[in-house]
C-alpha cells in the first residue's frame, strides 16, 4: 500500500505554477542543504586549478535541472513524421489534391490571353532578330508551347478538327486547350497535328512525335523520322 | 497494284424473275385483267419501280426495242430531260439564298455528281436525289475534313471513308449544332471546287429543271436526248424457246445450272446488240471466222429488225421509269421477242443500288437491265432483271 502510494507520488503531476516557469524550478526548489553545500566544493576540488573550476561549476552546472524520467518516443507512423522525410508529393495525392486542375471558375479564355502575349513575347526573344527556320527549328522544337494559340489541323478523330484555342497545359500525352467559347478541351498528341502561327509562319507540330513531358522535350535529342500515316 | 483477278470474281451478277400471267386475251391485257391478275402485275411493276429509283447515278440507257425507227420516234419526243454542268465548292449546297442549293437540297430535289475523279484515288461528292449528301472521300482528306462517316464497304484497309449528311432530318437546318459545323467545315478545311452534273426536278410534276446557279461559277446546261439507231437483220434468240420454259416461274425460287447458263448467253446478246456488233447481223453469218471469233449465235433464233435507242448524260430516275413505262407498254405489240432496258451507271458514283458503297475493282460497273417479252399463246409476260456490280461494291 505503502509503496503505492510512494508510485502516486512519483508520477503524480507536478503543481501548475512549476509547469508554467521553468525557472521557478530552477531556483525554488528544494534541495538538500548538506548536498547543497557538497556539490560546488566537490565539483571544484575534482577540476584542476587550470581550468578555472569555479567557472566551469557555474556555466555547467549549477541551476541545472536534469530529467530523471525515462520518456518513449513517439513512435508509429505518424503522418507528419512521413511528410516531414519527403518533400514531394506523390502522384497520387497530387491527383486527390487536384493540384493541376483547373477549376471551373478559373476555365476563361480572357484569364489566359496574358499568358498568350508572355509566351508571344517568349517565341520573339527566341526567333531573334533573323528568320533563319534552319537554326530557328531546333529551338522550336524545345520550345515551351504553354501560352500558344494552336489549332487542331489534322486528326483521326473527326470531332477534333478545327479545334483552337491557348495551349494552357501540356503533360506526356495531351494538350489541354482552352477555346474562346471558354471550353476546356484535352487534346491528345497521338494521331493529332497541330499548328500555331509565329510572324506569317504557320508551323506544324506531328503530335505523335513530341509525346513527352515538356521538361524532358528540353534535354531530349530528336532524331528526323517520317509520320507516314497518323 | 496486282489482284488475283482469279480468286475474286470480278463483278456479281444477281438475276431475278417475274412473271406476269394474263387471264384475258394477250391484246387486251391491261384492260380486262381480273382483280387478282392486276395485283400480280402491280406487284411486278412495283419491284422494278423501286428498283429504278434505288439505283440514282445513271450514265447511259440503252432500249433495244424489236421495232423500226419510225415506229419509235414519235413515242419518243417526251422522253428528254436537262441537266447542268457547273464547277462549284460545296458551301454552294448549304446556302439558302435564293441562288442557293440548299432549298434544293433539303426537299430532296437535287440530284447532283461530282465528275471527272475517280472513285478509287480521290474525292466524290454526290447528293442522291433524296436529300441525302454522300461524300466518298481519301483518308487523307477524311483526317483534315472534320466530319463524322464509316470506313467504305468493302474497302479493306480502310483508305476512303464516306460520309453521309441526311437533310432531311429534323435538326439538320441552318443555326443548329450540326449543320453550322458542316457549314464550317466546307468554308474551312473542305473548300476545294468539283465539277459537277447536276440536275433540280419540279414540285409540280416532277420534271427536270435547271438549277440556278450564281453567275460567279461556271455552268452550262446540256439536253439529254435520245439518238435512234435501226439494226436491220439482227439474229435474235427466240426467247420463250431459248430461256423461258427454263426460268422458275415463282421469283423467290432459284435457278437450275442451266438457265443461268442460258440467262449468261441473252444477256452476252443483249450487250453485243448494244455495242451493234456486226457479227449479230444475219448477213455476216457466212463471214465470221472461226480464228478470231468463237461466237456462236443462241440457238433457237430468227432474223428481227431492232431499234437501238441510245440516252446519255446525268440521267434522273424519273426519266428512266418513264422510258420503262412506255416499253412495259409497248411489249404485248411486239409478241415473242426480246425486248431490254439498260441502264449504265456512273464508273465513280459513290453509291450503287440502295445506297451501298460503291467502289472501282476492276471496272468499276454498276448496271441494271430489264429484259422482257410477252408470250401470247400463254398469255403472260416474263420478265427478267439483272444486276450487275462491281466485286468492290457494298451491293451484292
Amino acid at each position: 500500500m505503502g509503496e503505492k502510494q510512494d508510485k502516486d507520488q512519483l508520477y503524480s503531476k507536478l503543481s501548475a505554477h512549476i509547469q508554467q516557469t521553468e525557472h521557478i524550478a530552477r531556483e525554488n526548489a528544494y534541495i538538500d542543504p548538506v548536498t547543497k553545500a557538497f556539490v560546488p566544493n566537490f565539483v571544484t576540488s575534482l577540476i584542476p586549478s587550470e581550468g578555472q573550476p569555479q567557472r566551469t561549476y557555474d556555466t555547467k552546472v549549477k541551476g541545472k535541472v536534469l530529467s530523471l524520467d525515462n520518456p518513449t518516443k513517439p513512435t508509429g507512423k505518424d503522418k507528419s513524421r512521413r511528410t516531414h522525410q519527403r518533400k514531394k508529393l506523390t502522384a497520387k495525392e497530387k491527383r486527390e489534391l487536384k493540384i493541376y486542375d483547373f477549376p471551373q471558375e478559373s476555365r476563361k479564355y480572357e484569364i489566359f490571353l496574358p499568358l498568350h502575349q508572355l509566351w508571344l513575347g517568349y517565341m520573339e526573344e527566341l526567333l531573334g532578330q533573323g528568320s533563319n527556320d534552319a537554326a530557328f527549328l531546333p529551338k522550336l522544337l524545345k520550345a515551351d508551347y504553354h501560352g500558344a494559340m494552336m489549332t487542331v489541323t489534322r486528326s483521326k478523330c473527326p470531332s477534333f478538327v478545327g479545334v483552337n484555342g491557348i495551349m494552357i497545359q501540356e503533360t506526356e500525352n495531351t494538350f489541354k486547350i482552352i477555346t474562346p467559347q471558354d471550353k476546356l478541351k484535352v487534346i491528345p498528341k497521338v494521331a493529332n497535328v497541330f499548328s500555331f502561327k509565329l510572324r506569317d509562319k504557320t508551323y506544324t507540330i506531328y503530335g505523335n512525335q513530341i509525346r513527352y513531358r515538356a521538361a524532358e522535350r528540353v534535354a531530349r535529342k530528336f532524331k528526323t523520322k517520317p509520320t507516314i500515316d497518323l | 497494284m496486282f489482284r488475283d483477278d482469279k480468286a475474286r470474281p470480278v463483278s456479281r451478277l444477281v438475276a431475278t424473275t417475274a412473271t406476269i400471267t394474263f387471264k384475258a386475251s394477250a391484246s387486251h391485257a391491261h384492260s380486262n385483267n381480273t382483280d387478282n391478275d392486276s395485283d400480280n402485275e402491280q406487284k411486278v411493276h412495283d419491284r422494278l419501280r423501286t428498283m429504278i429509283e434505288s439505283h440514282p447515278f445513271n450514265y447511259e440507257v440503252n432500249l433495244l426495242l424489236p421495232a423500226s425507227h419510225d415506229n419509235i420516234q414519235p413515242v419518243l419526243a417526251d422522253l428528254e430531260a436537262l441537266y447542268t454542268k457547273a464547277t462549284l465548292p460545296l458551301k454552294y449546297f448549304l446556302d439558302d439564298g435564293e441562288l442557293g442549293g440548299y432549298s434544293w437540297l433539303k426537299s430532296g430535289r437535287l440530284l447532283a455528281l461530282s465528275v471527272h475523279e475517280r472513285i478509287d484515288g480521290a474525292d466524290v461528292v454526290a447528293i442522291d436525289g433524296r436529300g441525302k449528301m454522300i461524300l466518298s472521300v481519301t483518308k487523307d482528306t477524311y483526317e483534315i475534313l472534320g466530319l463524322e462517316g464509316k470506313p467504305a464497304q468493302c474497302d479493306t484497309k480502310a483508305m476512303r471513308f464516306v460520309i453521309t449528311l441526311d437533310f432531311t432530318e429534323q435538326f439538320m437546318k441552318p443555326r443548329k449544332k450540326k449543320f453550322e459545323r458542316i457549314r464550317w467545315c466546307f468554308e474551312n478545311t473542305f473548300t476545294r471546287t468539283f465539277d459537277f452534273y447536276m440536275l433540280g426536278s419540279n414540285v409540280e410534276n416532277n420534271a427536270s429543271e435547271p438549277i440556278p446557279i450564281p453567275s460567279n461559277y461556271p455552268s452550262f446546261i446540256h439536253p439529254i436526248k435520245p439518238t435512234v439507231t435501226d439494226m436491220h437483220g439482227l439474229v435474235a434468240p427466240i426467247p420463250e424457246e431459248f430461256l423461258g420454259h427454263l426460268l422458275p416461274d415463282n421469283a423467290h425460287s432459284k435457278f437450275s445450272e442451266e438457265a443461268l447458263e442460258k440467262l449468261q448467253d441473252m444477256y452476252e446478246w443483249i450487250g453485243m446488240s448494244c455495242l451493234e456488233m456486226k457479227r449479230l447481223q444475219s448477213d455476216n453469218v457466212e463471214k465470221l471466222d472461226p480464228f478470231i471469233t468463237m461466237y456462236s449465235h443462241p440457238e433457237p433464233n430468227y432474223v428481227q429488225r431492232y431499234s437501238l435507242i441510245k440516252w446519255k448524260g446525268l440521267i434522273p430516275s424519273r426519266l428512266i421509269e418513264q422510258i420503262w413505262y412506255m416499253f412495259s407498254k409497248r411489249l404485248s405489240q411486239t409478241p415473242n421477242a426480246i425486248s431490254a432496258l439498260i441502264t449504265h451507271g456512273f464508273r465513280d458514283a459513290p453509291i450503287s443500288f440502295h445506297d451501298c458503297h460503291h467502289g472501282y475493282g476492276a471496272n468499276g460497273e454498276h448496271l441494271y437491265a430489264m429484259v422482257a417479252w410477252h408470250v401470247p399463246s400463254a398469255r403472260r409476260e416474263r420478265w427478267v432483271v439483272l444486276q450487275q456490280v462491281d466485286r468492290e461494291d457494298g451491293f451484292s
